[in-house]
C-alpha cells in the first residue's frame, strides 16, 4: 500500500492539487463567460438598408432649355363633354 | 460507523438534496398566474410525443420516487426496531437502498426503452471501453461485478438523479429570474438565457456530487478490493462511462429532433460521444474525481482527507462546467470563420474545440494512472514472492512472469503461437487468478492501513483453490511459464 507520506503519493497529491487549480480557473472562466452572456445566440435582427452614405440625387443639368416665352395662356377650354352612360357609371 | 451505516448515510444525503430541491421549487416565486405547485407538472406548450418525453419528467416517475422515499424511511425505522444481524441486515440494507434510489433509474430506463435502437448502437463501443477498464488494471484487479455496478450507477442513478434535481432547479431558477415584462421580448430572451446558463452550472455540480457518491458507495459496499488511486480512478471512469451511455441515447435523439435549430445532428452526437467522448468527457472527469477519492481513502487525518476529496470535486465540477460553457463559447467564436457542419468542422474543428477544455483532465488521469500503476508494480514485487513462499498456488518459476506485465504478455503470445488459442487463454486465466491471490496477499501485508479492508484467511483459501482448479483444468499441457 502506498504510504501517503511517500514520494509517489506526494506526486499524486501534487497532481490532484494542480487538477483542482485548473478546475477552479476553468470554473471561474466559465462563470465569467456565463454571466457576461458570451454564449448567448444573437437576437435576430431585421434587415436594414445599406449603411453609409445615402447616394445623393443627381442634380439636374441647369442648362435645360427654358420654355419659350410668349406661349398663349388662353387655350380654348370649351371641349365637348362625353355622353352619359345609360344606367350610371360601371 | 459500519459499512451499511455509511452506505445509508450516502443515500440519505442524496435524498436530502432531492427534498431540498423539491421544497425550493414548491416555494418559488410564481411567474405565471396559474402555475402548478411543482413546475415538473407543467406541460410544454406545443410539445408532444417523443420530444415531450425527452424534456419533461413523467408524473408517474415522480410519484414512484416519492413512494420509494416513504418505503425507504419505513424500512429504516423497521431496521432500528428489529435490529437484524448477519444476512438479514445485508438484505434489509440492499432493499432500503433500492427503495430510496432505485426509482430514479426509471428516468434513464424510460429514455432507453423509448429508443432501444439508439441505445443498441452505443453498446459495442461502450462495452469495448468497459473491457479496457477491466483488463487495463495491472494488479489487484477490481471484481467485474464491482465494475458493472459502477457502470450501472452512472447509467441509471447519476443520470436519473441529476435530471431529477435539475428538472426541479429549472423551475426554481426560472421563478427567480424569469419574471420580466412580457412585452419586452429582448429582456425575456435574455432572462431565459440566464436561466439556462445557471441550469448548466447546477447540472454540473449535482452530476459530480452523485458521481462522487457512487464511488464512495462502491468502496463501502465492495470490501474485497484495495482502495488506492487506481481503484478510485477505474470506478470513477466506469461511472462516467455509464453516464456517457445514457446521455448518448438522450442527446443523439434530442439533437436529431432539434437539428434544424441548433445545427448539430444525431449523427454528429453519436460520432463525438461514442468515439473521442469515450475516453474524454464524463469518463475523464469521473476518473480524476475517483482517483482523488481513492487517494483520500488512504489518508488517516480527516482534514487532509477532506482537502484531497475537495480538490477532486473542485477539479471535476470545474471541468464539467467548462466542458459545457467554454466549449460552447469557443464554437460560438469559431462559427463565423468556418463552414459549420462541413467535413472539416465535423471531423476536426468541433472535436478539437470540445477536447481543448478537457485535455488537462485527460492528461491528469493518465499521469495519475501511471503513478498508481507504479505503486502497484512495487506492491506486486513484494506480494507475489511472499505468496509463492507461503503456498503452492504460485511457483518460484512463475514469479518473474507475474511481476512483469511485458513478460506475462510475451508468455501468453508465445503459448498462443506454439500451442494454440485454447492454451493461451487458459494461461491467461491462471495468471489472472494468481494476481488476484497476490492482491489478497498485498491486502494482508497492509493490514491496518487506511482504506485496506480486512483480508480474511478464508478468502485466501478460496483464491488458492481457484488457481489450483484452473491449473488442473488446463491439464498437463505445456505452457511457457512451466
Amino acid at each position: 500500500m502506498a504510504d501517503v507520506n511517500g514520494d509517489v503519493s506526494r506526486r499524486q497529491m501534487r497532481l490532484l492539487r494542480n487538477g483542482a487549480v485548473i478546475g477552479a480557473v476553468l470554473l471561474g472562466a466559465s462563470l465569467v463567460v456565463d454571466l457576461a452572456g458570451l454564449t448567448d445566440p444573437g437576437t435576430p435582427r431585421l434587415p436594414g438598408g445599406p449603411a453609409g452614405r445615402v447616394p445623393a440625387i443627381p442634380k439636374l443639368p441647369s442648362t435645360f432649355p427654358t420654355p419659350p416665352t410668349g406661349i398663349p395662356t388662353d387655350l380654348p377650354t370649351g371641349l365637348p363633354t362625353l355622353p352619359s352612360v345609360p344606367g350610371g357609371a360601371p | 460507523m459500519t459499512a451499511g451505516g455509511r452506505a445509508l448515510l450516502i443515500a440519505r444525503l442524496l435524498i436530502g438534496l432531492y427534498l431540498v430541491e423539491l421544497l425550493l421549487n414548491l416555494f418559488r416565486p410564481r411567474v405565471l398566474r396559474h402555475e402548478p405547485s411543482l413546475t415538473i407538472f407543467t406541460r410544454l406548450p406545443g410539445a408532444s410525443g417523443s420530444l415531450s418525453r425527452l424534456l419533461s419528467l413523467s408524473p408517474a416517475v415522480f410519484w414512484t420516487v416519492l413512494a420509494g422515499i416513504v418505503v425507504g424511511v419505513a424500512l429504516q425505522v423497521l431496521a432500528v426496531r428489529w435490529n437484524p444481524d448477519g444476512r438479514r441486515a445485508t438484505v434489509l440494507l440492499r432493499v432500503t437502498l433500492v427503495a430510496l434510489l432505485g426509482p430514479f433509474a426509471l428516468i434513464p430506463l424510460g429514455v432507453i426503452a423509448t429508443y432501444p435502437a439508439t441505445a443498441l448502437v452505443s453498446v459495442p463501443s461502450t462495452a469495448l471501453v468497459l473491457l479496457l477498464l477491466h483488463n487495463g488494471q495491472r494488479f489487484a484487479r477490481l471484481p467485474l461485478s464491482m465494475l458493472l455496478a459502477a457502470f450501472g450507477w452512472g447509467a441509471l442513478i447519476v443520470f436519473g438523479l441529476s435530471r431529477a434535481y435539475s428538472g426541479l432547479a429549472l423551475g426554481t431558477i426560472n421563478g427567480y429570474l424569469g419574471k420580466v415584462s412580457s412585452t419586452d421580448a429582448s429582456a425575456l430572451l435574455k432572462a431565459q438565457y440566464r436561466v439556462m446558463n445557471l441550469l448548466v452550472l447546477h447540472l454540473a455540480v449535482v452530476t459530480e456530487l452523485t458521481m462522487a457518491a457512487g464511488v464512495l458507495l462502491m468502496l463501502v459496499l465492495f470490501r474485497r478490493c484495495v482502495t488506492d488511486v487506481v481503484t478510485g480512478l477505474v470506478l470513477g471512469a466506469a461511472i462516467g462511462l455509464g453516464l456517457n451511455f445514457s446521455e448518448s441515447v438522450l442527446f443523439i435523439r434530442l439533437y436529431g429532433s432539434l437539428s434544424a435549430f441548433n445545427g448539430a445532428t444525431g449523427g454528429f452526437e453519436y460520432w463525438i460521444r461514442q468515439s473521442i467522448g469515450l475516453l474524454g468527457g464524463q469518463v475523464a472527469i469521473g476518473a480524476v474525481l475517483g482517483a482523488a477519492l481513492g487517494l483520500a481513502a488512504q489518508v488517516r487525518q480527516r482534514r487532509q482527507r477532506t482537502l484531497i476529496a475537495g480538490a477532486g470535486l473542485l477539479a471535476a465540477i470545474g471541468g464539467a462546467t467548462a466542458m459545457e460553457i467554454l466549449s460552447a463559447w469557443f464554437s460560438h467564436l469559431a462559427e463565423s470563420h468556418i463552414d459549420v457542419g462541413g467535413t472539416l468542422d465535423t471531423l476536426v474543428i468541433s472535436p478539437f474545440l470540445w477536447l481543448l477544455v478537457q485535455s488537462p483532465f485527460i492528461a491528469l488521469y493518465v499521469l495519475l494512472l501511471r503513478a498508481g500503476c507504479r505503486v502497484r508494480a512495487a506492491a506486486a514485487r513484494t506480494s507475489v514472492p511472499a505468496e509463492a513462499a507461503a503456498g503452492h498456488a504460485i511457483t518460484d518459476r512463475e514469479v518473474p512472469f507475474l511481476v512483469d506485465p511485458a513478460l506475462r504478455l510475451w508468455a501468453v503470445v508465445s503459448t498462443w503461437r506454439r500451442y494454440g488459442r485454447g492454451a493461451a487463454l487458459a494461461l491467461n486465466r491462471v495468471q489472472a487468478a494468481q494476481l488476484d491471490l497476490a492482491g489478497w496477499r498485498w491486502r494482508r501485508q497492509c493490514a491496518g492501513s487506511p482504506g485496506v479492508p480486512v483480508a480474511e484467511e478464508k478468502e485466501g483459501e478460496e483464491l488458492r483453490a481457484k488457481v489450483i482448479r484452473l491449473k488442473s483444468r488446463a491439464g498437463a499441457g505445456p505452457v511457457v511459464t512451466r
